[in-house]
């Protein structure tokens, strides 16, 4: 992701100003591992996987202006994908088929190979089902990566109650996967959440085609990518009811600071009105700046009076010492060397 | 610093400010250290003034602070007896520069029709209305364990940066097509070199790069205030939410590894539609600041704001044009500031 500068709104921006194919092609290679993974965890089959991983991206087409102005849309994007891809396997009807062969089998002979093929595709659903004080610490942290200080940050809560909070997390994931007949190390875990292969060539030109005028792009992809398409869209208005029951149940725990972290899970199409899909930050009492607050705090903050006059006196300061050295040389002069140990910009903050 | 004081400076001396970093090259920084070796109290002396030829041979013994007429002209007797080869030495290239150092990025020249400005920073306390205002060195320091930087009741200085934006960056905040009233967001690429570039030094200092996953949340607005056949007048709004490594402290505790600011922004910004620039880009920022400081870990919320303006040149600093902290503490760095 270091190697292309843009935010992933930058990304979408672009790609919707100029349609031009390389920006989403980006966005499909940054963000590909994550999706498929979660696609491929549910659906099992690498081809229904692919197809579900490209009908995320169609959608992320249908909903790019609402996300254009996000530093990242990795957490919206595995939401839809765990959407779209549980959608896509109860219309394979694979869904019942694998409950009743993971209820049927015991646990004391899977071997680790069999135990990884049966937590796939329950893996997500699980996380899904999870309270949201446990189920919002482990996304952020296992499955979009952060350290624990940032999830920590997000969450408004102190690293250490993050940790609590993980390890209760990561214990009740596994007791809710052992009922469902898998018995699931950390190791394991771990593993599962290993990046994917990215593909992105053909799902870019897809969505190029959808930005372009919509008709002429189903053309470009299969049958069941556009009703994943469809589906998907339909599961997000869905799930504004769940989002406005769990933000209700957080407020009346009193998770102030977990509410704000659940919000930077939550797609913003699930929200009213969806104003924009960056993070809102932590609530904390820092002021709005006013016109008024403004114009004193600009002629507050810089020099007054007779500070920092040897900056603002008019002295013709030569600002590189070979620059100094060369003309002190040539007019036969002496130099006065001001030693402002970074012209006092470490100074006012307290360092010495 | 009288009139006379700067009036002689200005006619007999040479003067230079010895800015961290400001040695790009191989040979600026085995004078200094040639000359530290000499007299050490160069080194540790914070704010002293130190007069010497352009060989590096110092002209008195003790430190000194602003000095008087009397002293500046005792100085300027003393370089009178120095004998020619010390006075006018013969200087190549080869003796002032050689190789380049890593912040070979800085000496370049600032491209194009940049727009330049100038950053101060203060520590801000809030009043019991909740307003800002300054806070002394006590109020930064006393909640560290011992070691209080000063007792003394008046604010320190402001701190001092520069940064520059691109014409391509600064054109983009003015489209053709403008109407009063009208609301929109900041591009992304200003947007995201205001808040990992332009909130330095503090955030540069001792810390990690503020790099765009390190900011957690930000919306900046620009609405078009008037509109004239002359000029077109913008505010700036927004707030953000930064985290980002302090490396520096992070073995200390786990609270070391991150530090956050979580700040607002608000300026009124000036287009000359007739000589195709701007003329005004006064910008505040003030937020709460809190994590690593310095060698220590300061937990609570610590007001913190800045003052941006438009570098006009008066100053010479002005054209110096390289953010100091990012070149002092990030050298290797250099290139993202040119390409965030």
């Amino acid at each position: 992701m270091g190697q292309n500068p843009k935010s992933d709104g930058e990304l979408l921006a672009e790609f919707l100003g100029t349609r031009r194919e390389g920006a989403f092609e980006e966005l499909v290679r940054r963000h590909h591992p994550l999706v498929f993974n979660v696609c491929v965890r549910v659906l099992g089959r690498r081809h229904d996987a692919e197809d579900a991983a490209q009908a995320v991206f169609l959608t992320l087409v249908r909903r790019a202006q609402s996300l254009r102005g996000a530093v990242s849309i990795a957490p919206w994007l595995h939401r839809v994908a765990s959407n779209v891809s549980r959608q896509a396997l109860r219309s394979l009807g694979r869904m019942r088929k694998r409950e009743e062969e993971a209820a049927n089998r015991n646990p004391e002979a899977v071997r680790v190979s069999e135990e990884w093929e049966r937590l796939k595709p329950l893996l997500d659903s699980e996380i899904d089902a999870l309270p949201d004080r446990f189920r919002v610490p482990l996304v952020l942290r296992h499955l979009e990566g952060r350290t624990e200080g940032e999830a920590a940050l997000a969450m408004g809560w102190k690293v250490g109650t993050l940790s609590k909070q993980l390890t209760r997390a990561r214990e009740l994931l596994r007791s809710r996967l052992a009922r469902q007949g898998v018995a699931v190390s950390g190791a394991v875990l771990g593993a599962i959440l290993a990046p994917g292969v990215a593909a992105a060539a053909s799902t870019a030109k897809a969505a190029a085609l959808l930005a372009a005028g919509g008709a002429t792009a189903w053309s470009a992809v299969s049958p069941q990518v556009g009703a994943l398409v469809s589906g998907g869209l339909k599961a997000m208005m869905l799930a504004k009811v769940k989002v406005a029951a769990a933000v209700m149940a957080l407020s009346v725990a009193g998770l102030g600071g977990g509410l704000a972290a659940y919000q930077t899970l939550v797609p913003q199409e699930e929200k009213d009105p969806p104003k924009s899909a960056v993070l809102p930050p932590v609530k904390s009492g820092v002021p709005e700046l006013t016109r008024e607050s403004f114009l004193k705090l600009h002629a507050m903050v810089r020099p007054r009076g007779k500070e920092s006059k040897w900056l603002t006196a008019g002295i013709p300061w030569v600002t590189t010492i070979a620059e100094g050295r060369r003309k002190a040389a040539a007019e036969g002069k002496p130099m006065l060397f001001m030693s402002a140990f970074g012209a006092g910009y470490t100074d006012s903050l307290g360092a010495t | 610093m009288t009139a006379d004081q700067v009036a002689l400076l200005k006619e007999k001396f040479i003067c230079v400010p010895h800015v961290w970093g400001m040695e790009e090259y191989v040979k600026e920084q085995e004078f200094l250290h040639r000359v530290w070796e000499s007299h050490p109290a160069f080194l540790h002396d914070k704010f002293g003034w130190h007069f010497m030829a352009a060989t590096g041979k110092v002209l008195h013994e003790k430190e000194v602070r602003e000095t008087g007429i009397k002293g500046l002209e005792r100085i300027l007797a003393a370089f009178s007896q120095l004998p020619e080869s010390e006075k006018k030495p013969r200087l190549g290239d080869d003796d002032l520069k050689g190789a380049h150092r890593p912040t070979e990025w800085a000496a370049r020249p600032r491209p194009p029709r940049a727009l330049t400005l100038r950053i101060f920073a203060r520590p801000l306390k809030r009043d019991a209305r909740g307003q800002y205002a300054l806070a002394n060195y006590t109020a930064v320091t006393n909640t560290f364990e011992g070691e209080p930087h000063s007792d003394a009741p008046e604010p320190p200085d402001p701190t001092q940066d520069l940064f520059w934006i691109t014409e391509d960056e600064w054109k983009s905040l003015v489209p053709a097509d403008v109407k009063r009233g009208v609301r929109r967001s900041l591009p992304d690429r200003l947007r995201q070199r205001i808040l990992r570039f332009g909130l330095a030094p503090n955030h540069a200092y001792y810390g990690g790069l503020i790099e765009w996953t390190n900011i957690r949340s930000s919306e900046m607005t620009l609405t078009t205030e008037d509109v004239s056949a002359a000029q077109v007048c913008l505010r700036l709004e927004g707030s953000a939410l930064l985290s980002w490594p302090e490396a520096f402290c992070a073995s200390d505790s786990r609270l070391a590894a991150e530090a956050h600011y979580d700040v607002r922004f608000y300026g009124l910004l000036t287009y000359d539609r007739t000589k195709s620039t701007f003329t005004r880009f006064d910008l505040a920022a003030a937020g709460d600041y809190w994590g690593p400081w310095f060698h220590r870990i300061r937990p609570e919320r610590t007001p913190f704001g800045f003052s941006m303006e438009l570098a006009d040149g008066s100053w010479a600093w002005d054209r110096s044009g390289t953010p100091v902290a990012l070149m002092h503490l990030h050298p290797s760095e250099g290139e993202k500031y040119y390409r965030p």
